[in-house]
């Protein structure tokens, strides 16, 4: 018999969603615990529960709120073991990349109390008989989208500083990870947190439907796909009071020149494209390489970098590279694309199998050679790596700048002029050198153009969108100016 | 006085001989040195860490009467059922066939339930029998929950109590000789022994297949969700809790199992957070009230005869206050023992 969880926390308790049964397979194709999705009432509760609390907490002193959330950091470090252990039911990554998810919680409170110091902190200006204030303010009700493949420190990115804020924040969860969210709620409530100014809402697209249509909401920031996040900029057209911040995918280039060397190229670009098994919006997905022995010896040492990558799940000694996908559908997708390329004709560099034995969700790298058969300019979601073979750096430039997308992007090699000339063609929020697309700084801004982004960029500069700058100017009392304006008198 | 704590290492000999001393094994708690040496072990973790997950974690208790030596009884509750072995049931359910035909009629199955996300649940419970009366066995039943409210997080947010069901005169389980016997092949006490020596126990000899009710002796059938008179008291204490019977049933003799929303429960709803001051001239009226220091390793509880909490305070004994280990003006847990329904010697 299917077991049922309560993964929804509404009104200050923990409870069941009264929407529809949520049946997934996880990461091993075992079926995950069962879950009933929030519905309009739940989320209608929600979102009033969340408006009523803002009030109080907004008005609760930034020292204080600042309290709270060290208690969760603290409460997130003691916990990291049992954290990562639940990431890596929920999601199949190995342990060791669970452990760095779950100790990389506690670290925000402290970049945000740093971030909010830099970028939105209250100013008092001295002017001739008055005084100009700045002050920052929280939005109202904040709803956080949480993605799949990070569903604790991503959620985490946005929740914190909306919290420290002064917002009170509705939280959506991946239907593939309800309890890594869950998680996160347990210990703000550990913390102290007020219990309506958090609120989680469990369920699939309905549910984030239902929010996003909602009145009070005030704030949405989201980390997922391209065509969810532009469904949901379309949906808020033409409501002006409600700031989005969309995190989305990427198709993301490594450019990687003749002077580089191909025993360090290999296993830096199997790293870029297939970490996770290539569930990073960062990954590395079109390796581009100029023609010649140079390059042939590049992508053949990527190929047999990928080769030869560990693959199993996350329990097993010794520790892999990766697992398996999510779940059998975000498998039965990657390997779709990857047949859909073969189809049309890309030369099979190293061929993507399914790992049956390990689980219906489990991939193997697959490397395809798409020079004379471009792929659509799509984000697939898994360990697919496209090699574009060119006859130049400028063809390459050309290449890499061509797709809607603009994550990240990276030129291994060359010189700090044709790095300058790769920033001007690619307009990526993540441009580097010499390094992976994946593994941004925490201290820097995380986002993306065109298709991966509206502008609103994470990271460090998550803060300027959770909340809004007042302008004031106070005098004491009122009084006329010395001079007026003409044609007005003084009698 | 007594007084309810974390059990300890030294308490293992005097925990030993409470469990010898039971009518019954209970299947927590068996009557084996090695196996309550471990879960002693356990519970001591629980206390101590703040990492494991809920499925993890035990906290027993041991309720220490300072007037004698050796432990009256003891009690304990539970993170979460479940984890890396599921929490297994029987759920009693009906089978409608012949709507096809208009020839309706609902069977009475049991369908094995698995969870492995489960709830808290409270159990372990022995009270000596030189201890009962004067409300000991409600206090030691309901005392965890005093320990719960102040750590609501470690625990899931509902709560499961199995209790024990049919035993007849000689020990034998009905229920057990009709089903369980088939699948285990050996008595109920060993069954229970080895749940906590073979992983897997249950999970590996239990089939799926669904029981027929009707297909069992007519004693076996009369047992499903009953309980022995012995234990209807805790049943009682209980439902008065806040608790309410599922249809879930132990899988080996059948007992009932009870559920509640912890938040819900009358002792963590109406329990106060008051500061405690030594009293100076004697209560007036008393009222028997169960006070914990709100602790979790150096957690202590007390059952005492005394004023209830008015004005965000309570006055209790110098005796009382060294017993909960706590200072003038500490905050305290305290909510008023309900009055047993039938006043027996169970109370």
């Amino acid at each position: 018999m299917a077991e049922t969880i309560d993964v929804a926390f509404i009104d200050g308790r923990r409870c069941c969603g009264r929407g529809a049964p949520v049946r997934r397979r996880g990461p091993l194709g075992n079926d995950r615990p069962e879950f009933r999705a929030a519905n309009r009432d739940d989320v209608d509760q929600a979102m009033r529960s969340a408006a009523r609390a803002f009030p109080a907490w907004s008005r609760t002193p930034f020292a204080e709120r600042l309290e709270i959330m060290q208690r969760y950091a603290d409460a997130a470090r003691a916990q990291r073991e049992s954290l990562a252990g639940l990431l890596a039911e929920e999601v199949g990554k190995p342990l060791w990349e669970c452990r760095e998810e779950a100790g990389a919680i506690a670290g925000k409170v402290d970049l945000t109390v740093r971030a909010f110091a830099e970028r939105a902190v209250d100013r008092a200006t001295e002017l001739e008989g008055f005084r100009g204030m700045l002050r920052y303010r929280p939005h109202g009700v904040f709803a956080v989208f949480s993605p799949y493949n990070l569903p604790m420190h991503l959620p985490n990115g946005h929740l914190v500083p909306a919290l420290l804020g002064g917002n009170t924040v509705v939280i959506k969860s991946s239907e593939h990870a309800p309890r890594s969210a869950l998680a996160l709620v347990e210990l703000l409530l550990e913390a102290g947190l007020p219990a309506e100014a958090v609120q989680l809402l469990p369920g699939e697209r309905e549910t984030g439907e239902a929010i996003v249509a909602h009145p009070l909401l005030r704030g949405l920031a989201f980390t997922g796909s391209s065509t969810t996040g532009r469904a949901i900029h379309r949906a808020l057209g033409g409501r002006t009071e409600v700031i989005t911040a969309l995190e989305m995918g990427g198709n993301n280039p490594m450019l990687v020149l003749d002077d580089t060397d191909p025993a360090v190229m290999g296993p830096l670009v199997a790293l870029s494209s297939m970490l996770t098994a290539g569930q990073r919006c960062t990954s590395a997905r079109r390796l581009i390489v100029p023609r010649g022995a140079h390059g042939d010896a590049v992508v053949q040492a990527v190929v047999q970098a990928c080769a030869g990558l560990r693959i199993s799940s996350a329990l097993t000694e010794p520790e892999p590279f990766c697992g398996p996908l999510v779940a059998p559908e975000a498998a039965d997708a990657v390997f779709a694309a990857y047949e859909a390329r073969v189809a049309a004709g890309a030369e099979v560099l190293l061929p993507m199998h399914r790992i049956d034995a390990l689980s219906p969700a489990a991939l193997s790298p697959g490397v395809l050679d798409v020079t004379s058969a471009p792929p659509p300019d799509a984000e697939v979601f898994g360990p697919l790596l496209h090699v574009l073979r060119v006859d130049d750096f400028e063809a390459g430039l050309a290449a890499a700048a061509d797709t809607h997308y603009g994550l990240s992007a990276a030129l291994c090699g060359g010189t700090e002029t044709e790095f300058d000339r790769f920033r001007d063609a690619v307009g990526a929020g993540i441009v580097n050198h010499n390094r992976p697309t994946n593994g941004a700084l925490s201290t820097q801004p995380f986002g993306g153009s065109g298709w991966s982004g509206n502008h609103r960029p994470a990271g460090f500069f998550s803060v300027d969108y959770c909340v809004w700058a007042m302008a004031s100017t106070e005098a004491e009392s009122v009084t006329l100016p010395g001079r007026l304006p003409p044609g007005m008198s003084n009698s | 006085m007594f007084v309810y704590r974390p059990i300890e290492h030294d308490d293992l000999p005097a925990f030993v001989t409470l469990v010898g001393r039971a009518d019954h094994g209970l299947t927590s708690l068996p009557k084996d040195r090695a196996i309550l040496e471990q879960r002693l072990e356990t519970s001591l973790e629980s206390f101590e860490r703040s990492d494991l997950p809920r499925w993890k974690t035990s906290y027993l208790f041991a309720l220490e009467d300072r007037d004698r030596a050796g432990l009256a009884g003891c009690s304990g509750c539970y993170g979460q059922v479940g984890g890396e072995v599921p929490y297994f049931a029987y759920r009693l359910d009906t089978m409608r066939i012949g709507g096809k035909i208009d020839m309706p009629r609902d069977i009475r199955i049991l369908e094995v339930m698995e969870q492995q996300h489960g709830p808290a649940m409270v159990g372990s419970l022995l009270l000596d029998p030189s201890a009962r009366g004067r409300g000991v066995g409600r206090f030691l039943s309901l005392v965890r929950f005093l320990f719960m409210a102040d750590h609501r997080l470690r625990f899931e947010h509902r709560v499961i109590a199995e209790l024990r069901g049919w035993i007849d005169q000689d020990g034998g389980s009905p229920f057990w000789d009709a089903v369980g016997r088939h699948f285990f092949r050996m008595d109920l006490p060993e069954a229970d022994l080895h749940t906590h020596t073979i992983r897997g126990f249950v999970q590996h000899l239990l089939p799926r297949q669904p029981i027929f009710v009707d297909m069992l002796p007519r004693k076996a059938q009369e047992v499903i969700g009953g309980v022995h008179p012995n234990t209807l008291p805790a049943l009682d204490i209980l439902k008065d809790e806040g608790f309410t019977l599922t249809d879930w049933l132990d899988p080996f003799e059948a007992g009932p199992v009870l559920i509640a929303d912890v938040g819900e429960l009358r002792t963590v709803a109406r329990s106060e957070v008051v500061s405690a001051r030594t009293r100076t001239t004697p209560p007036t009226t008393t009222q028997p009230i169960m006070v914990s220091n709100r602790g979790l390793r150096d957690f202590r509880a007390i059952l005492l005869e005394t004023e209830p909490a008015h004005d965000g305070g309570i006055l209790l004994s110098a005796e009382a206050m060294d017993a909960l280990q706590i200072a003038e003006g500490a905050q305290v847990r305290a909510c008023a023992l309900p009055a047993s329904r039938r006043g027996g010697p169970h109370g």
